[in-house]
Formats: C-alpha cells, sequence, structure tokens
C-alpha cells in the first residue's frame, strides 16, 4: 500500500471581490473568472509517489462491481 | 402514471417528512423550480442511521488524494457503506431523488461512485459556475458537518443569471449536518459554494446522476 501524500497549505489573500459580500436578492456584476471567493496557493510534497488513480483502486473496483448489480 | 414501489429501508432510513411528501406525491412542495430545479433538505435521515454515516470516517490519514494539480486541496474516496450504496442506487430512492428535480430516475455512468470528499478548513470555495460541461446532468450532496457552525462559511449559494456577466443571489444554505442538496445541471444552474472558515472540516458523500 502507498504511503500517505503530505500536502502543505499556505493562503493567500489576494481578493478584490467575492460573491460572499452579496445578501441574497442583490446583483453581482463582473466577469465571474476573474472573481473567485478567494486565492488559495497551495504547496503540495509527495512524499511517495504513486498514481493518484491507483490510490483506493481495489477499493473503487469493488464498489463499481456491487453498484453494476443494482443497475439492473 | 408513475407507480412507486414501497421500499421498507427508504421508510426506515430517511425522514419521515421526506417519506410521507414522497409517497403523497407532494415533494413539489419542499423543492425549487426557480431560477432552476433544485433542492435543499435539512435533517434528511433518520437520527440512527445519520449516525451511521457520520461514524465511517474518510482516511484522509492514509490514503488520501489531491483532487486538481495544485491548487485545492480536496480529498475523495470511494464511500462503500453497504447500507448508504444499497439504498441510494436502488431503485426508489433513484426515483425520489429525480422527484426532487422533476424527473423520473437517473442512471449511474459506469465510472461513477459515491465519493466521500473532504475540504479541509480555511479552504477555497468556489467561485459561481454552472457545472453544465459535467460529463452527468445532476449532483447530490450528503452533508456531514456536525462541526459547522454559523460564520464557518461553506454555503451553498444559488444564483440566477440575469445578463451578461450578471447574477442575482437567490438563495443560500449553510452546510449544515445531514442535510441534502440535489441539482439539475444546465445552462441555468449557476452556483457558488463559499469559503470555508475556522476549525471544521467540509465533509460530504457525493452522488453523480444522469437524470432522466
Amino acid at each position: 500500500m502507498p504511503g500517505p501524500i503530505i500536502v502543505e497549505t499556505t493562503t493567500e489573500d489576494t481578493i478584490t471581490s467575492s460573491p460572499e459580500d452579496v445578501a441574497v436578492d442583490d446583483v453581482i456584476e463582473g466577469d465571474i473568472v476573474k472573481m473567485p471567493v478567494k486565492v488559495t496557493v497551495v504547496k503540495v510534497t509527495v512524499t511517495t509517489r504513486v498514481n493518484p488513480e491507483d490510490l483506493d483502486k481495489a477499493k473503487r473496483e469493488a464498489l463499481i462491481e456491487k453498484l453494476k448489480a443494482l443497475d439492473e | 402514471m408513475l407507480k412507486i414501489a414501497i421500499d421498507k429501508h427508504f421508510s426506515e432510513l430517511v425522514s419521515e417528512t421526506y417519506v410521507n411528501a414522497f409517497y403523497a406525491k407532494q415533494l413539489d412542495k419542499i423543492t425549487h423550480r426557480d431560477p432552476y430545479p433544485f433542492a435543499f433538505l435539512k435533517d434528511f435521515w433518520r437520527p440512527d442511521f445519520y449516525e451511521q454515516l457520520s461514524n465511517f470516517k474518510p482516511s484522509l490519514n492514509t490514503y488520501y488524494v489531491p483532487d486538481g494539480e495544485d491548487k485545492t486541496d480536496i480529498f475523495f474516496e470511494p464511500f462503500d457503506f453497504e447500507p448508504f450504496v444499497r439504498l441510494v442506487y436502488g431503485k426508489t430512492f433513484r426515483c425520489f431523488l429525480a422527484s426532487l428535480i422533476g424527473c423520473s430516475t437517473f442512471v449511474r455512468h459506469p465510472e461513477s461512485y459515491p465519493q466521500l470528499r473532504t475540504m479541509k478548513s480555511n479552504a477555497s470555495g468556489l467561485f459561481i459556475h454552472n457545472d453544465e460541461e459535467a460529463p452527468y446532468n445532476g449532483v447530490v450532496f450528503f452533508n456531514l458537518n456536525d462541526g459547522w457552525a454559523a460564520g464557518g462559511g461553506g454555503e451553498l449559494v444559488v444564483w440566477e443569471k440575469i445578463g451578461e456577466m450578471r447574477f442575482r443571489k437567490r438563495f443560500e444554505f449553510p452546510p449544515v449536518g445531514n442535510s441534502l442538496s440535489v441539482m439539475l445541471l444546465s445552462q441555468h444552474s449557476y452556483h457558488s459554494v463559499n469559503k470555508s472558515r475556522g476549525d471544521w472540516t467540509r465533509s460530504n458523500i457525493l452522488v453523480e446522476a444522469q437524470f432522466q
């Protein structure tokens, strides 16, 4: 089983406008793509290199088999 | 007329309010069609079953996966709690979820499975988007956030597009524990998620659905 992935996070507050500041029934205008709630910069340090798809692979495949039976 | 099968587990595990509304065909009284079909239901599961769901802890400290490249700290894993899987993917519950948004049932994409998603505190929210391009047309979230308190953020916000780059905030729902949200995705289904704040871990079970 692969070892854990260690994730270190740091957050930068670069917010200029936020949909959170809008009250219900009020309107917000602008380019929503350029209007994040807040920009988060995440530094990822991987101690054991594994393909994310391989993590939980057996568990996922067993679950999908159960779901197939329910699909029918 | 759609015939609804009586499912003993559905009646035993889902709160009486919603079971009765479903069988009485009165779900339209507790759901929304404007600005697009969605529903947000509080106190969804019966307390005993909700406790079982909540105790099925995420394995964050063993194998967790950064979802995305380097900009997020959402983690997800298959959620294989047997009673939940059997109920939610059974015929009655599929019909119930679909009825919440005016559909008949949903089918599962061959590669789709329920996911337990966990977002650490102070993780970013999501800006206004509609998920129109998703490979499914509906999402269901079962919230497990008992640690949430007012001011904690993480609210689901429903927006109505009223013009080019103009949106009206229509609804805002706190991600309280034992709540459910379901949404029919389309070019109209604009929504966002407020940033979470403070010392709590946002956790929910995601079910992707192709509603019919």
